[in-house]
């Protein structure tokens, strides 16, 4: 193999996020000559997944130079410490979105033949709780069907016709777009209130629905409403009672893991703790020449990444307060048993509408979003839970928020004494640059450079990453169709168990 | 998770086009097979023509004079174990000469052939048919414990198979063969039975139970609720229910039929399990074998049906393009004037109000409507 300062790539890839782990994957059978670097140590940039001890380095590497995420602090009471297990039993995840069965990132998995490497857990229940006086919550199942509605209880007759009436959208396709029309641009509050009469005390459950980070008033039925409609009509799709998976050990990092491996099975080079300082201008030819941090020199036609793996300008930011929190409990009452017939449940959603919450003489504003990942996920040791939690604003107020609800979880799952359940947390803030609207999708290509938009901090796994992956990968190769369509590699080609 | 992110595809086994050719010579094979059983079936019912039978049901198991034959293969060769003379030596592996073992292995050897035949075909009248018969012959010839083993298992393919296709009636009919069989003293040992009917069988509850749950996976449910009515009747003897004891079972089911209309107004299942239900307080005599509480008075009976209109108005307006509501309105509103001389809730113009709806929402029974309009102006 010639020494990399004497090859003139076809494509040099900055940073092994999600969306250049992709682009490495979807171009590994066009033998091409591809150099993957990463400025970390580890694979999987802003979607990695943290053992305890990389959780600890990376919270520290966070303060310096990071643009993504910031004020990362580790709290760990001492006496604690004894219950946590060793360092590599834990995967946090970075990125722990959920994957809806429709999206179009699951064919591709399957087309691209890495599916086999890769294993898919269940999201269960969903939650929203509901404040009982001051201290007090309790947790509501959140119906996803008509016998979900049928079987509760506490919702009274007429609001599970107007709910009904509601989910009938789901159905009704023209209903649908008349509502998008009429509705798009006003709050999705308004909506609920004046086109389906839904009551105050309902409402926040279908809000939940939408993960979305602002509260029903703040956001528009335009934002909404598709997103409920994915959410009820993925139900069903993989098996009863359930609409959506995660991928197991750690989000999506163990995509971008298995997406690199099977680029360097196809001849790509792989550099971790090697980043791009300097991307020089483009001679004749179309050929960049790109200085990497150890002053190394490589040439080739394209390069890509995201603003925080290249050397770019940025716009506007938007920034959500995130946490991972260790409780020593399995949780098990957030995790029933889906339906006869389906899996078993790894993941559980529990949202805090705006006013669920609590401290002092303060009252949310905002919803905050708990997802809960059991042990199944393989990203803790049986018996513990790992809680991912996010919400919108900037992080001084937002982890005091994130802290109160999972305390208030723990307390409605009657644990006692919450705070002795709490082994250790990670928070910090992720910022993305805010999507302006109207704005034609990415990827940014200029030149010979390709630039991915951010890691996305919404909760769902959105498909537009993989539109920017098929983009660039068209304009690598020239080729229109075939985008991650793979036959399956002759035995002998390689031998998985040598990489 | 198995999937891996493929799409559901349906079970439906998928021919591939065959070309003309091929198709002929499925035809010709075919033909050739059925040729060849028929006439091995002529001459012989030997336990060496079994295989043949087989063959031919896999492909075809709507042929229903083969399963004949291969019940008359099988009858005679359990009874000629029975009797201690073999016809046949092939089964003879010097194991046991108990008949009765080498009857159980083939009686679940024949159940384990069919069984993918069932999920394949699982609306084939005649493989259901061929199932219960070896269960009989299992009630017939085996001991009651051993027999007993049988139908348990029975059951919980029942349950399977209706975990799979909640709504199939052959599913719902053989269920109740099987759980009446299980209830029965057949399967009881003699040193076991008791004077009179065993109760410890009895699975009145134990079925109850399982509608509930069937009902909360799918309202839609048919059967479900139709198998639920069965039960009542059973389980308000069983439990030598009073007058009080059974109106509150009536109160229940009204409330819960209530819950699910309120969900789901046009689903057809929910208003037929309403309709019997007010069966129940109905006026007319030949409704009365059906009653859940036979000995309501006149005036509990103007109360019940007082009830339900006013609850059935109060949904109305949330489902006003239901053609089932004012259908079942119209039937409650005149039954009760049938009833009694008493003061009428609704007015005529009331009744021909929604006659009018029913004529717009359900034009296809246009000559009812009118019908039943003439007789109200007529009154």
């Amino acid at each position: 193999m010639e020494p990399i300062g004497e090859t003139t790539f076809d494509l040099v890839i900055a940073g092994t996020g999600l969306a250049q782990s992709l682009l490495a994957l979807a171009l590994s059978r066009e033998g091409k000559k591809i150099l993957h670097v990463d400025k970390n140590a580890y694979y999987g940039g802003s979607e990695a997944a943290l053992s305890l001890q990389d959780a600890h380095d990376w919270a520290d590497s966070v303060g310096k130079g990071s643009t993504r995420f910031s004020d990362a602090t580790i709290t760990t009471a001492s006496d604690h410490s004894s219950k946590l297990g060793f360092s590599r039993s834990y995967s946090l995840a970075l990125a722990p979105q959920v994957v809806y069965s429709k999206a179009a990132l699951l064919p591709t998995l399957v087309s691209s033949k890495i599916y086999r490497q890769l294993e898919f857990l269940a999201v269960g229940a969903w939650w929203t709780y509901q404040k009982n006086g001051q201290e007090d919550g309790e947790l509501k199942k959140i119906p996803g069907s008509r016998e979900d509605v049928f079987a509760d209880k506490t919702i009274d007759l007429r609001s599970k016709r107007a709910l009904m009436n509601f989910l009938k959208l789901v159905t009704d396709l023209e209903a649908y777009g008349e509502a998008m029309e009429t509705w798009g641009e006003k709050s999705f509050e308004e909506f609920l209130t004046q086109e389906y009469k839904i009551s105050t005390s309902l409402q926040p459950m279908l809000h939940a629905l939408t993960l979305s980070p602002q509260s029903a008033a703040q956001t528009k039925t335009v934002f909404a409403l598709p997103r409920i409609l994915r959410h009820l009509s993925s139900i069903g799709v993989f098996g009863p009672g359930f609409g959506s998976v995660i991928p197991k050990w750690g989000g999506l990092a163990e995509i971008t893991q298995v997406a690199c491996r099977a680029c360097a099975v196809g001849g790509g080079i792989y550099m971790l703790s090697k980043g791009v300082s300097d991307i020089a201008l483009v001679d004749e030819d179309g050929v960049s020449s790109i200085k990497l941090d150890d002053d190394q020199h490589v040439k080739t036609r394209w390069i890509a990444g995201r603003s925080d793996d290249l050397p770019m300008q940025e716009g506007q930011r938007t920034a959500i307060t995130k946490s991972i929190t260790i409780v020593d409990s399995a949780l098990k009452r957030l995790f029933p048993v889906i339906a006869d017939g389906a899996p078993p449940a790894s993941c559980s959603i529990v949202v805090f509408p705006p006013g669920s919450l609590s401290i002092a003489d303060s009252i949310s504003t905002t919803p905050v979003y708990l997802t809960v990942h059991n042990s199944d996920t393989g990203e803790c040791p049986e018996g513990q839970s790992v809680l991912y939690g996010s919400i919108a604003g900037i992080a001084a107020e937002g982890k005091q928020w994130l802290n109160q609800a999972t305390r208030s979880l723990l307390a409605s799952l009657s644990l006692d004494k919450e705070a002795e359940h709490i082994l250790w947390t990670l928070s910090y803030a992720q910022v993305e640059n805010t999507k302006a609207e109207n704005i034609e999708e990415g990827p940014v290509v200029e030149k010979s450079q390709i630039q991915f938009s951010e890691a996305s901090t919404d909760l769902v796994f959105d498909d537009l990453v993989l539109r920017e992956v098929r983009k660039a990968w068209q304009q690598v190769t020239g080729k229109v169709n075939g985008f991650m369509e793979f036959e399956d590699r002759e035995a002998g080609e390689y031998d998985e168990d040598e990489i | 998770m198995t999937s891996h992110g493929i799409p559901r595809v349906s079970n439906a086994d998928l021919e591939p086009d065959l070309s003309k050719q091929k198709q002929q010579q499925k035809i010709k094979d075919y033909r050739n097979l059925v040729s060849q059983v028929q006439e091995a079936t002529r001459t012989s019912h030997s336990y060496t023509v079994l295989p043949l039978t087989s063959k031919l049901l896999s492909q075809n198991p709507e042929y229903y004079t083969i399963w004949n034959e291969r019940r008359r293969i099988l009858n005679q060769h359990f009874d000629s174990l029975n009797s201690g003379t073999r016809i046949e030596d092939n089964t003879n592996n010097g194991v046991s000469d108990v008949p009765q073992d080498e009857i159980g292995h083939l009686l679940r050897h024949d159940l384990a052939f069919i069984f993918p035949l069932l999920v394949k075909f699982p609306k084939c009248y005649w493989i259901w048919n061929h199932r219960l018969w070896l269960l009989q012959q299992a009630s017939l010839r085996l001991s009651p414990t051993v027999a007993r083993k049988f139908w348990t298992d029975e059951l919980d393919l029942a349950t399977k198979m209706l975990a799979k296709d909640s709504r199939n009636f052959h599913g719902w009919g053989y269920r109740r063969m099987v759980v009446a069989e299980l209830e029965s003293n057949r399967l009881v040992e003699k040193s076991e039975e008791k004077d009179g009917p065993a109760q410890s069988n009895n699975m009145v509850k134990l079925e109850f139970d399982y509608t509930t749950r069937m009902i909360n996976t799918n309202l839609s449910n048919f059967s479900a609720w139709h198998n639920r009515s069965k039960l009542i009747p059973r389980l308000l003897d069983d439990q030598n229910a009073d007058h009080a004891a059974r109106k509150q079972l009536l109160n229940d089911e009204l409330q819960l039929i209530l819950e699910a209309l309120y969900t789901d107004p046009y689903d057809q299942s929910l208003w037929f399990y309403h309709t019997y239900l007010t069966t129940t307080f109905s006026a007319s005599p030949q409704m009365k074998s059906f009653s859940i509480v036979p000995s309501l008075t006149i005036d509990e009976q103007v109360e019940y049906l007082d009830g339900e209109i006013e609850k059935l108005k109060e949904l109305l307006p949330e489902a006003d393009d239901c053609k089932w509501i004012y259908q079942r309105l119209l039937d409650l509103c005149l039954d009760r004037r049938t009833m009694t001389e008493n003061e009428p809730v609704d007015t005529l113009s009331t009744l021909l109000g929604w006659l009018g709806q029913l004529s717009k929402l359900d034009p296809l029974r246009a000559g009812r409507w009118r019908e039943l309009t003439a007789r109200l102006k007529a009154l």
